[in-house]
């Protein structure tokens, strides 16, 4: 089955099985080793990707699905201004992530920032429950948490005053 | 273009019609009785460990069906397409989502497993009764079911209920869920993890409660006990309504033992986890009855 959809931001198209997981058909061949392979039962968080704007883990997805939908993968977020303020942050709280959960976890916390301005502390305990490794404190992620918030609410209004003229 | 190894026998590949409208998809459905409805996929690939899933020959995904995805309310109900996202459920209808629904859908599973979980998906796995079932049993949720004829509304139990004929006969999809508004004061949700369980098993309790004036006009309970299992106690919450609120220490005990008695009744022993935990919360339910202040009603 030829699968066309466009994988960060490029249009591809692959010659595979139907059933065929996305994680690998991204990490298998198309060799995009952020998407990491791990429970393979939706739990764990390490591969997920953004599928037509929304966070799914793609373990949990047969190939098909992503016919005509517009897949992200760390690989590509990693290119964007909004990718660096949260590696931004990390860095500045002190946040060391191993790396199987950091791109996971970097995806999942601009999910949170692409659905809600204004995440509240119970929003952002969700989003960290969203990937399961216990590499590192919780206490120092949520900071940086609360720290990207604040940068992309600058940014935010940077674009808007560029829009603006 | 990439081509990808064969990683299957290609005589075990799947079909998969992805039909773009529901006229298409009853269609479909009907020139091919066995295949599979695949809508979130969550419960079907859950336990496939290999790099390409075992689906079943002929599969049909609901993931290009618009009408199956919308989530529409009326002065009397909200109405949800069986194949609406959990999280598309709560960001449409956060706000008017009875809040023990909101809590149990909550309660579910990970964000990026609701992004790709369904409704009516929950609620068609056979084998099992998912978490959201016993909370829509509670609040008389109806199921819309097409096939080849007329539409027809069915009342939740009826679908999986094979001693009253199958609710989804072959050739029939669910299309859409009914949950009719009511003024349920009081809700409970509670979902536990028996130390006795194995994998995947949970205990569920939920109870909800119509309160007028001083007294109760409806209340009801209900337990998942194992995965296939329900328990209601209807005769007893039909004996307790109209009582006064706040529930008197000797109406709450007479309920405790007519519960009790009722599980005893029961032909397959309740488990002593899941009897002590309903309860319990039965017990806890029943004292937040007549407590004011607490307008959402529910306890986390």
């Amino acid at each position: 089955m030829v699968i066309p959809f466009n994988l960060n931001g490029k249009d591809v198209e692959i010659d595979c099985e139907p059933e065929r997981r996305l994680q690998s058909l991204l990490r298998d061949i198309h060799n995009l080793r952020g998407v990491h392979r791990n429970c393979q039962r939706g739990h764990c968080g390490t591969c997920s990707v953004f599928m037509d704007g929304e966070i799914v883990p793609s373990c949990l997805i047969p190939a098909y699905r992503a016919r005509g939908s517009r897949v992200e993968t760390i690989e590509g977020f990693s290119q964007t201004r909004e990718y660096l303020q949260i590696e931004e942050a990390f860095r500045e709280r002190g946040v060391f992530l191993c790396e199987v959960c950091a791109p996971a976890r970097a995806l999942t916390i601009e999910g949170l920032l692409r659905n809600i301005v204004e995440p509240t502390g119970d929003d952002i305990d969700r989003t960290l429950a969203m990937v399961r490794c216990r590499c590192t404190a919780y206490t120092p992620l949520r900071e940086a948490v609360r720290s990207v918030i604040i940068k992309r609410k600058a940014l935010i209004k940077e674009r808007r005053q560029q829009r603006n003229g | 273009m990439a081509k990808a190894q064969p990683a299957q026998d290609k005589n075990r590949a799947s079909r998969v019609l992805a039909p773009t409208s529901l006229s298409a998809l009853i269609n479909q459905k009907a020139a091919h009785p066995d295949s599979v409805i695949y809508a979130g996929g969550t419960y079907l690939l859950r336990n496939q460990t290999s790099r390409v899933f075992r689906l079943p020959r002929t599969v049909i995904s609901l993931h290009q069906v618009e009408d199956l995805q919308r989530v529409t309310r009326t002065e009397r109900y909200l109405e949800i397409g069986a194949a609406a996202t959990l999280t598309e459920i709560i960001r449409v209808s956060r706000q008017v989502l009875p809040p023990a629904l909101l809590q149990a859908i909550e309660g579910l599973a990970t964000v990026q497993v609701r992004n790709l979980a369904t409704l009516g998906g929950n609620l068609c796995v056979p084998d099992r009764r998912l978490d959201l079932f016993p909370v829509l049993l509670l609040m008389e949720a109806r199921l819309e079911i097409r096939g080849a004829g007329r539409p027809r509304w069915i009342p939740l139990p009826r679908l999986l209920d094979d001693a009253s004929g199958p609710g989804l006969a072959k050739g029939e999809i669910l299309t859409r869920i009914r949950i009719p508004f009511r003024t349920w004061d009081k809700q409970m949700y509670r979902k536990g993890y028996p130390g006795h369980s194995g994998e995947g098993r949970s205990f569920l309790f939920c109870a909800l409660a119509e309160t007028s004036r001083d007294s109760l006009s409806d209340i009801r309970f209900t337990a998942r006990i194992t995965p296939r299992r329900i328990l209601r106690f209807k005769t007893i919450e039909a004996g307790f309504i109209g009582r006064k609120i706040p529930v008197t220490a000797r109406d709450r005990s007479s309920l405790l033992e007519q519960m009790t008695a009722s599980m005893e009744a029961e032909e397959e022993t309740v488990p002593t986890y899941e009897r002590e935990r309903i309860l319990r919360y039965t017990r806890l339910f029943l004292s937040e009855c007549g407590k004011t202040g607490n307008p959402s009603g529910t306890y986390r």
